[in-house]
């Protein structure tokens, strides 16, 4: 068990990731776009993303030391905020779907000293999907001209790992 | 973090918090009770919720003040959960510390 003196500081994970978006085209065909350390940021305020409904995979390699990793000590991966669902792997094995806040799941067991690959998968809502459709005339979405807001997506975070630990109490 | 402070008019009454993303309800360890009125700490992150049960029964060992974020009650016994490097404190309603 480890000593409340012992536990070790939250960290904040560096706010760019690597992102690759996959979404459909009107046309049904697949599209996707790679950005590079893309800043943590609402889909929905860049101009160039505003309109995108579907996937956004969020990948980030970082460095565990082992105090994080003793025994007895969770380590809760926190997402901050997330629109709208999460899927959460870790060193390529799937850990857990979330749907709501907190996007929270313990990360420990999945851990290893070193280097460790986080993904992330972000999928938002099609609102903003159709938003698009309406604007561009397609008379099957015209109730979307009228009111035209997009619905905030992605992983805007911060993301953090939160070490935890369990003190029995007398 | 936001603290709220609810506080309930009623007697010999255990607390349970619902842990909506995983649907589980779980026993609420702190809470003060005095004179049949009882004050349960809420602690919420930005957007949390906590539904709060309440249930008539004989009052058992809990906490009445800790400095850990949270008090978990297992099969194992009670746990504070720690957050950060330092000494917490921890009351319960028998005076223990």
């Amino acid at each position: 068990m480890v000593s409340p003196k012992d536990v070790p500081l939250a960290l904040t994970l560096v706010p760019n990731w690597d992102l690759t978006l996959v979404g459909n085209d009107k046309d049904g065909k697949e599209w996707s776009e790679q950005i590079h350390a893309a800043p943590l940021r609402d889909w929905s305020l860049s101009q160039n993303l505003r309109y995108f409904s579907g996937h956004g995979h969020y990948s980030l390699d970082v460095q565990i030391a082992e105090p994080y990793l003793r025994p007895g000590l969770a380590l809760e991966l926190d997402l901050g905020e997330v629109h709208d669902v999460a899927e959460v792997w870790v060193n390529n094995r799937k850990i857990d779907t979330l749907l709501m806040r907190p996007y929270r799941v313990d990360v420990a067991p999945y851990l290893k000293a070193g280097s460790n690959h986080f993904e992330i998968v972000v999928t938002n809502t099609l609102r903003n999907r159709l938003v698009d459709d309406g604007s561009s005339g397609d008379p099957h979405f015209v109730m979307f001209q009228r009111r035209v807001f997009f619905m905030p997506s992605g992983m805007i975070g911060p993301v953090r790992l939160l070490p935890e630990a369990r003190v029995k109490l007398p | 973090m936001a603290r709220y402070e609810s506080c309930q008019h009623v007697a010999n009454t255990n607390m349970a918090r619902k842990d909506l993303p995983k649907s589980a309800v779980a026993e609420a360890p702190v809470y003060r009770s005095e004179n049949g009125s009882v004050t349960l700490d809420i602690f919420l992150n930005p957007y949390g919720s906590e539904l709060i049960g309440l249930a008539e029964s004989p009052e058992g060992e809990h906490v009445v003040r800790t400095s850990f974020r949270s008090v978990e009650r297992t099969a194992d016994g009670v746990f504070g959960v720690a957050t950060e490097p330092g000494t917490y404190h921890t009351e319960f309603n028998d005076g223990k510390k």
